[in-house]
């Protein structure tokens, strides 16, 4: 059996490990865009504030490849897929046949039509080569902007900031974060930023990017002009679907994929930022971009590979963020959208001094989303709640006046979340009813 | 592999696997001396009470632990030689993805060093801090196989 996978990042390994672990036999290639090995893509930002080095970046040994006899294909373009020939084309015009493809081809980061966006010293992040090349231009950078309140643009900006420089963050809606938070986790986030000298400006936008060849200053929205020598543009990231669309496979937003992470054509799978698929949170299938979906969403996609049948369970879009030092982790449906879904949602939330804030959101009465803010432990617990679709009416109370343990809701999230799988039996088991 | 078991039914709350797990993970390992430490020495296992029930509750070390596969930096580990999900905290960057993804809720913020917090089944003892101070038993070290 000849797999091949197309991505080398955390989809594409996280299949190719689980492959090698499951047939020992079969032949492995990995085709890469990018020059480097396995590295972890969510560290560029804390390499650009120097937090972390080369060697912390890279995520296995150099001899890794080798020892589980994986072709490794370094910054090569795959440019076509032949599913009938059932064949990879390369940029070099070379071919490499399959008898199982996986597309974890990932994204790319979305490039808005801003006039002189084309100047030195404006960037995307996406890659650890745009990570270089931003700390590289932010070593004689005085004044940094950042477009876009998303992730992205936040981790960016406090890596700028750490680095030594003046930051400004314009964001075009009507809060920072504004896909993880509500409108008060975004307030606190915000006076934390300004209270740590960043400047911020939403419902705002950089209409041009101005100098001759290098960048000199933005000309924002309502007319200010203000001074930058390194500009990043976080706007958000596209599935890279164009090989599975120009093959024929079924795309929405991202590749359509079913319970098997398998796309609408045969023998071809998609796992990772590129794969839209089914959302236990939303209960519909999205594209949730994040490191964990991609290890897990791999590891499935490689037993339907490998020809054991395994159905995916689902992801829920969250993420982690760290503002100036306080915590902000969201989780689910946290902001839903009353024109679109009605108003079968109803949101809870508990506001303390300080920092500290966190809400719930519930659809027929169970748990579909969280916002942690302050304090994030247990948020793993909400987590499993979520999953197991469990209905506890005294959950959203015991959560939001934080009285709440696994023990509380062991039962539930034990009996119905399908979280745990196989490990997952015996971990209940390591708490016994009674003596033995 | 050795595992810890937790026999619910002994655990009277009285919170001495905390004092035990903290002192071990202290600078001085004396009680007297630990409380002067700072940032003060935590505990990675906690005793909480569900209606008239105590749990101590830490760590599994999952088979399949979510923790490992959401760790950014690979800080999050399997110690194949001894069974147990260690945490190296020189390579933790503090995403809290850890946190995040832990469904037991066993993984905490080290407050002090902004890094994971989390049970390592105490590596460099014969039994495990908890265990050992658990005055009714209630915590012990069993083969895995014998159990399951």
């Amino acid at each position: 059996m000849k797999h091949v996978i197309i991505g080398g990042s955390a989809a594409g390994m996280s299949c190719a490990e689980t492959l090698r672990r499951l047939d020992p036999k079969c032949e492995i290639t990995i085709i890469s865009d990018e020059a480097r090995p396995f590295y972890s893509r969510c560290l560029t930002s804390y390499y650009i504030a120097g937090k972390i080095g080369e060697r912390d970046m890279l995520l296995r040994d150099p001899g890794f490849y080798e020892a589980r006899r994986l072709d490794l294909v370094m910054g090569k373009k795959a440019v076509s897929v032949d599913p009938r020939k059932k064949a990879v084309v390369l940029d070099d015009g070379s071919e490499i046949p399959y008898d199982r493809l996986l597309l974890a081809t990932g994204g790319r980061p979305k490039l808005p039509d801003i006039p002189g966006a084309g100047k030195l010293g404006v960037f995307t992040l996406r890659t650890w080569d745009d990570a270089v090349a931003i700390s590289e231009r932010a070593k004689a950078a005085r004044k940094a902007v950042v477009v876009g309140g998303g992730l992205i643009g936040m981790k960016v900006a406090g890596a700028l900031r750490d680095a030594g420089l003046e930051v400004r963050v314009v964001a075009a809606s009507g809060r920072v974060l504004s896909q993880m938070l509500d409108d008060v986790a975004a307030a606190i986030a915000r006076r934390l930023l300004e209270a740590h000298g960043f400047a911020v400006d939403t419902r705002c936008d950089v209409v041009e990017i101005e100098g001759d060849d290098e960048v000199r200053h933005v000309r924002l929205q309502d007319g200010r002009r203000v001074d930058a020598d390194l500009v990043v543009i976080g706007k958000g990231v596209d599935p890279e679907v164009g090989l599975a669309k120009a093959c024929g496979a079924r795309v929405g937003r991202g590749i359509i994929v079913d319970e098997h992470l398998k796309t609408s054509v045969p023998d071809i799978y998609a796992a990772g930022d590129v794969a839209e698929a089914y959302d236990m949170a939303w209960g519909e299938p999205r594209v949730n971009a994040m490191w964990t979906a991609a290890t897990s969403q791999g590891q499935v996609a490689a037993h339907n590979m490998a020809g054991i049948p395994t159905r995916y369970p689902g992801s829920v879009g969250m993420n982690s963020i760290d503002i100036c030092g306080v915590p902000f982790i969201s989780m689910g449906v946290v902001s839903p959208r009353r024109d679109r879904d009605g108003n079968g949602y109803v949101e809870l939330a508990q506001r303390r001094a300080g920092n500290w804030y966190r809400k719930v959101v519930l659809k027929d009465r169970v748990i579909c989303g969280a916002i942690f803010a302050g304090v994030v432990d247990k948020a793993g617990v909400v987590l499993a709640l979520i999953r197991a679709r469990a209905r506890r009416d005294d959950a959203p109370e015991r959560i939001l006046a934080d009285d709440f343990t696994y023990a509380t809701f062991m039962d539930v999230i034990d009996e119905k979340g399908r979280y745990f799988q196989e490990g997952g039996k015996r971990n209940v088991q390591r708490i016994m009813q009674g003596g033995y | 592999m050795k595992e810890v078991f937790v026999r619910l039914a002994r655990c009277v709350g009285c919170r001495q696997c905390e004092i035990s797990c903290a002192l071990v993970h202290s600078e001085s390992r004396d009680i007297h001396q630990a409380v002067w430490e700072r940032p003060l020495p935590r505990q990675r296992v906690r005793v909480t009470r569900e209606g008239s029930e105590y749990y101590p509750l830490r760590c599994f070390h999952c088979e399949d632990a979510p923790c490992i596969g959401a760790c950014i930096t690979g800080a999050m580990h399997l110690d194949e030689d001894v069974g147990t999900v260690a945490c190296d905290t020189t390579r933790c960057v503090g995403c809290w993805m850890c946190v995040m993804v832990c469904p037991y809720g066993s993984i905490r913020i080290h407050e002090g060093q902004k890094v994971a917090l989390k049970c390592d089944r105490c590596p460099d003892e014969d039994e495990p801090a908890c265990v050992r101070g658990c005055p009714t038993r209630a915590l012990l070290v069993k083969e895995r196989a014998l159990v399951v």
